[in-house]
């Protein structure tokens, strides 16, 4: 019970990662190969505002100068939303330069956004203790199923959002821009500011799983956020269903749950290193086959026909 | 000053080959490999095997490695990407299976070789000052080595039948297509040097540093980095960026902090991206409206 509970829990916040992914990708063709990074950022923030100055009393932090985490003690509430908006914001300052490029290039500079998060994380001290990590994070109730129901919460919340977007005039924007540029702009709307949009919007959706993350776990390193959570939620978006929310959540429910949580329990076998690496052989195979032979995922795209669309007026 | 002369020219010495066969394979073959970074890994875990395991000279071992791994680019194109692009999906499904055959080659190399970090078994030798430098035998030749495969590659893409056929292909798949070329060979060969000049930067890297499973993504930062310095399919360009963010580098390493190295070279690229995306060598002067545009 414990251990679905645990695997639910995990899937919830990947799917959140999914979702904002399917948004930036699927809806408006921005490859966003930092995903790692705007988790991280939602998750220290929120772990940095949050932690109790307790945690400075641990016993390895004997000696320790002391630094931002442990003097603020703000609650969840305020972490969480900190936490995305802070997300958001770094992808707006990141999203200046970096949305000009070409899509092929994006995913280039977005790896490198994760990577520069990455060493801030390990080196800055003050800020976040380095690769010793942030513990005692406060879960907020103090109890894993009312926890997880929050999750779910936040889940949905954004699973609507995200929905209401994409179906709006605005949505429309980013899925015209999605398939021709020259024609969107030639409309004139700004191609520009609705990948803009899309690309805060979705960083900072991850900012909050970030968050979601860090209370869950209650404890957060700088080596959790590797490039593997950025491939692990590639891999499940296209196979579910690349531009379909619902296809994400099954995705996410066949990956994350069954294949990477779920086979956890199974008899490890050479070096602790031998069977997470198997697993990622096997989860990237999967990926070339899936684009090779069945590139629209388990659920495709719904597509408006014409019927459908005379139907609705 | 000497410090950052002496590194800068190394790092360079290991930068400049990538970032060139980078931009070889992106200006030809028109897809971004993010695996590349991987197949600087694995050039650098294959002259391992036959330097540690095998006991070659690593000078031998360099070029045993040279040859695999191009061999082995070459047959990832063949038989991943080659079937994707006859079916013309876009080059951001290419992307997306690049990053898949990343994952796969990082962690069959981990699984190999385990965690740990490994060093080249070499043996150790003096240093001398050469005017403001200061290097050892075996870095002189690295740097000369570099070079001269730079300028080779250059010479090649000039003058030679083949890197006319690449230049063409580059300019114009179809019209080439049209015309007779058989553009699967010449994208085949662009793999070829592309994935040997990985695997010699990945060995120069190493000998510079040490060998781990993940320096791959790093390394594909840093490259891209000289890239967009350079203007990203200017093979000159790319060179003369990597010339910049090594020192960059290794200046940020001696005054600033060693861990922020590859977080310098991303800066940069920011600041190029802002003022002037063609890349500093591209034409036309800057101009400081570009700064405030927000329109593509």
């Amino acid at each position: 019970m414990e251990f679905a509970l645990t695997i639910a829990t995990i899937v919830a916040i990947y799917c959140i990662l999914g979702l904002a992914l399917n948004l930036q990708f699927g809806y408006t063709n921005l490859p966003n190969f930092g995903i790692a990074g705007f988790f991280a950022v939602g998750a220290y923030t929120s772990a940095i505002l949050t932690v109790p100055h307790r945690f400075l009393e641990m016993e390895i932090f004997a000696g320790f100068p002391g630094g931002v985490p442990g003097r603020i003690e703000a609650p969840f509430i305020v972490g969480i939303l900190a936490a995305t908006a802070l997300a958001g914001f770094i992808a707006f300052l990141i999203g200046v330069p970096v949305l000009r490029l070409r899509e092929d290039y994006l995913a280039v500079a977005s790896i490198g956004v994760a990577e520069a998060i990455h060493y801030i994380a390990l080196n800055e001290l003050w800020l976040t203790i380095g690769s010793a990590g942030i513990r005692l994070i406060p879960m907020p109730f103090a109890n894993r199923i009312l926890y997880f129901l929050l999750v779910l919460l936040v889940l949905a919340i954004v699973f609507y959002v995200i929905n209401r977007l994409v179906r709006s005039p605005f949505g429309r924007i980013w899925r015209a821009t999605r398939e021709d540029e020259t024609v969107t702009a030639s409309l004139g709307k700004s191609v520009f500011r609705s990948r803009m949009w899309a690309w805060v919007i979705g960083c900072a959706f991850m900012g909050t799983a970030g968050s979601l993350w860090a209370h869950y776990a209650m404890a957060i390193q700088p080596g959790e956020f590797v490039p593997t959570t950025t491939f692990l939620v590639w891999i499940f978006v296209i196979v579910g269903g690349l531009r379909n929310n619902k296809g994400v959540l099954i995705g996410a429910l066949l990956i994350i749950g069954l294949f990477e949580q779920g086979t956890r329990f199974l008899p490890a076998f050479g070096a602790p290193y031998v069977v997470p690496a198997l697993r990622l052989i096997i989860i990237g195979v999967m990926l070339i086959i899936f684009i090779r032979f069945r590139p629209q995922g388990v659920i495709p795209e719904r597509a408006m026909t014409i019927e459908k669309h005379i139907k609705t007026i | 000053m000497e410090d950052l002369l002496s590194y800068g020219l190394l790092t360079f010495a290991s930068l400049a080959l990538p970032a060139l066969g980078l931009c070889l394979s992106i200006k030809v073959v028109k897809y971004f490999n993010l695996a590349y970074g991987d197949y600087v890994t694995m050039g650098a875990y294959i002259a391992l095997l036959f330097n540690l395991i095998f006991g070659w000279n690593i000078v031998w071992a360099m070029v045993a490695t040279i040859v695999i791994t191009a061999i082995a680019g070459a047959a990832i194109h063949k038989g991943i990407f080659k079937p994707l692009m006859e079916r013309k999906v876009g080059p951001l499904t290419l992307l997306v299976v690049s990053l898949g055959v990343g994952f796969v080659i990082r962690n069959v190399i981990l699984i190999a070789w385990g965690p740990q970090p490994y060093q080249y078994k070499m043996p150790m030798a003096r240093a001398h000052h050469f005017g403001p430098f200061f290097f050892t035998p075996f870095q002189i030749f690295m740097i000369v080595v570099c070079l001269a495969v730079a300028i080779g590659i250059f010479l090649m893409l000039r003058y030679t039948q083949l890197g006319r056929l690449m230049r063409a292909t580059s300019d114009n798949p179809e019209l080439s297509e049209i015309r007779g070329i058989n553009i699967e060979k010449v994208y085949s060969y662009t793999w070829l040097i592309a994935c040997g000049l990985s695997a010699l930067g990945g060995v120069f890297m190493s000998i510079l540093g040490t060998i781990t499973t993940w320096m791959g993504i790093g390394v594909l930062v840093t490259i891209f980095a000289c890239l967009i310095v350079g203007g990203i399919e200017n093979p000159y360009g790319a060179v003369l960026g990597a010339l910049i963010i090594s020192f960059a580098m290794e200046a940020t390493a001696i005054w600033i902090s060693p861990p922020y190295k590859v977080t310098i070279a991303y800066v940069i690229m920011i600041v190029i991206l802002l003022i002037k995306p063609s890349g500093i060598f591209a034409g036309g002067g800057f101009k400081w409206s570009s700064l405030l545009r927000l329109q593509r």
